[in-house]
């Protein structure tokens, strides 16, 4: 299995230093087991620098945003709105106004499919999803074509976990307006060609919305290289707080946007006789924002954006490979998700072994992973499973660590069979 | 639905809970390794949509039986091997109990005197909990209409 696009001549990442910068890795649990985080795609660990800045902005900064003149407030407001230059910088937008916060991924697609859907799809229009997508960018088209009469159609996924091009190709006709899809699949790890399927998607006449909570973990998104018409991620999962995310959307569809929820910043004025909306990104900030999330999130790119990222993306590679290769050696471990491009996130099944007492048995010895149908059901269903158990390894995980999980399975088989 | 072989636990509950179907479940009973007799007499009319306890990392199978003298029996199976220990456990304190008698035990204190508190907080979504929330309801229902 080959994996994605990396300089295999890169530096090799200094993996000890990198986790020396994360306090949770260090945990011990269970009689002093070391703890072995493999559920990231779940939600990342978080740095010193993101911690102290959320810290810090609560001892020393904390004030309302944007209309208070006082000190603190103008402290509170340069750093959530620095927050979002930074997330400009990050996704490679042409605006700031292009950056909306919300409170993630989820969010950020109900946000979309409210406010573009509500005033965009009637009767007779499609929006065009795929097997492969979390429930977050499902349930948001589902409630809006019913309430607009608007059909949801499904792409394909073939058995090695990726979406199927074809099938996809044939479904994307003119009744299509707007086509979603994940740029990378949490339950599998299927890296999937965002930008060629923009390409399709713009060709004919449909604009593409990418969920990338499990993109924007793996470096920095240039959105216009794939020509995106909206990007969501989640701060949690780019190690930084939970609580906020990104939409990221063209200035133009943002501006033509009618408001999602009322209130707070969203509006220029107000009165009885009618009230007057305020422009993107506040028109969709309504409320007090979270303002120590935003400045945990600017911590988070900060961070991010000072790695070495060939050397992040070699060193992903080789746990992927690493991963692929002890997993795949284990009698009566099936993987699920075996696309020519991925992530290093390993979805399996073990002969005869519930996943819950497989997962019980590895916290038990010190492993971290997640199991269930990670909020895809229908993709879990095209597998013909239920659930399963997931290890999703981050750019702080090594390779000893996925020997740690191999054997530990093994142990547990042992134990339950 | 041709299972072709005796199938473990996991693998049987995955395969047949979707059939809701009490023949199709009574049909296929041979072919799981580890059902008890007791087991195969009750898994037919468990395996139905109304009995899942919902909000369960596993999958929980419940149903209440009543008898004449208004104690309540309870059928339950789980797909995970743990799960259908604590099930024992729960059948344990409340097998044989009237709704009311179910409606005044302390269970928390019971599986906190066996340690068992890890397996009841929410966050841990075992089944356990929600079994426990199920039982009480259905003890709650039944002393509403009685």
């Amino acid at each position: 299995m080959t994996t994605s696009t990396s300089n295999p001549t890169a530096t090799p990442l200094d993996v000890v230093n990198l986790r020396a910068d994360f306090p949770t890795l260090a945990r011990t649990i269970h009689d002093e087991k070391q703890l072995v985080y493999l559920d990231n795609a779940a939600t990342s660990q978080k740095p010193n620098a993101v911690i102290d800045t959320i810290d810090r902005y609560y001892r020393e900064h904390n004030a309302n945003v944007h209309r208070g003149i006082h000190t603190l407030a103008e402290e509170a407001t340069a750093a959530y709105e620095g927050a979002r230059a930074k997330m400009q910088a990050y996704l490679n937008a042409a605006d700031e106004r292009e950056i909306v916060f919300t409170k993630g991924t989820t969010d950020a697609i109900n946000l979309v499919a409210s406010a573009w859907g509500r005033a965009n799809l009637s009767a007779g229009d499609r929006v065009l999803i795929t097997h492969l997508e979390h429930h977050s960018n499902i349930v948001p088209w589902q409630l809006v074509c019913e309430a607009t009469g608007a059909q949801l159609v499904v792409a394909d996924v073939t058995d090695a976990g990726e979406i199927d091009l074809n099938d996809l190709r044939s479904k994307l006709d003119e009744r299509v307006k707007l086509v979603a899809v994940s740029h990378i699949s949490n339950a599998l790890g299927t890296i999937n060609p965002v930008k060629q399927i923009a390409k399709l998607a713009h060709e004919a006449g449909a604009l593409v919305l990418i969920d990338g909570a499990q993109g924007a973990p793996h470096g920095p998104i240039d959105v216009r290289d794939i020509d995106a018409d909206f990007y969501a991620l989640s701060g949690h999962k780019m190690y930084g707080p939970t609580g906020i995310g990104v939409l990221y959307g063209k200035l133009d569809l943002l501006a033509a946007m009618p408001p999602y929820q009322g209130g707070g910043d969203m509006i220029k004025s107000v009165s009885f006789d009618g009230t007057e909306f305020n422009d993107p990104p506040y028109r969709f900030e309504a409320g007090t924002p979270h303002i120590a999330g935003g400045a945990g999130l600017g911590a988070a790119v900060d961070y991010l954006t000072a790695l070495d990222w060939p050397a992040i993306r070699a060193h992903e590679d080789a746990l992927l490979a690493h991963g692929s290769s002890r997993l795949s050696a284990i009698d009566g471990l099936r993987l699920i998700g075996t696309a020519s491009q991925k992530v290093p996130i390993f979805s399996f099944v073990l002969d005869g072994i519930a996943p819950y007492d497989a997962s019980h048995v590895l916290d038990r010895l010190g492993v971290a992973v997640r199991i269930g149908h990670h909020c895809t059901e229908p993709l879990m269903k095209r597998f013909g499973l239920t659930e399963t158990i997931r290890a999703s390894a981050a750019m702080y995980n090594t390779v000893e660590e996925l020997d740690v999980l191999a054997d530990v399975i093994v142990k547990a088989q042992r134990m339950l069979a | 639905m041709d299972l072709g072989r005796k199938l473990p636990l996991a693998e049987w509950f995955t395969r047949l809970q979707s059939a809701a179907d009490p023949a199709v479940v009574a049909a296929h009973l041979d072919t799981c390794d580890w059902a008890t007799e007791q087991h195969k007499q009750t898994l037919p009319l468990l395996f139905a949509p109304d009995n899942l306890v919902k909000g369960c990392q596993a999958t929980v199978y419940l149903r209440p039986r009543f008898g004449d003298d208004n104690t309540v029996t309870f059928d339950a199976v789980a797909n995970a091997g743990i799960v259908n220990g604590l099930i024992a456990v729960v059948k344990t304190i409340f097998d044989g109990k009237t709704p009311q008698a179910i409606l005044d035990t302390d269970a928390q204190s019971i599986i906190a005197q066996l340690k068992l508190e890890q397996h009841i907080s929410p966050t841990r979504r075992n089944g356990l909990h929600a079994m426990l929330t199920r039982i009480h309801q259905i003890a709650q229902d039944k002393q509403q209409t009685s």
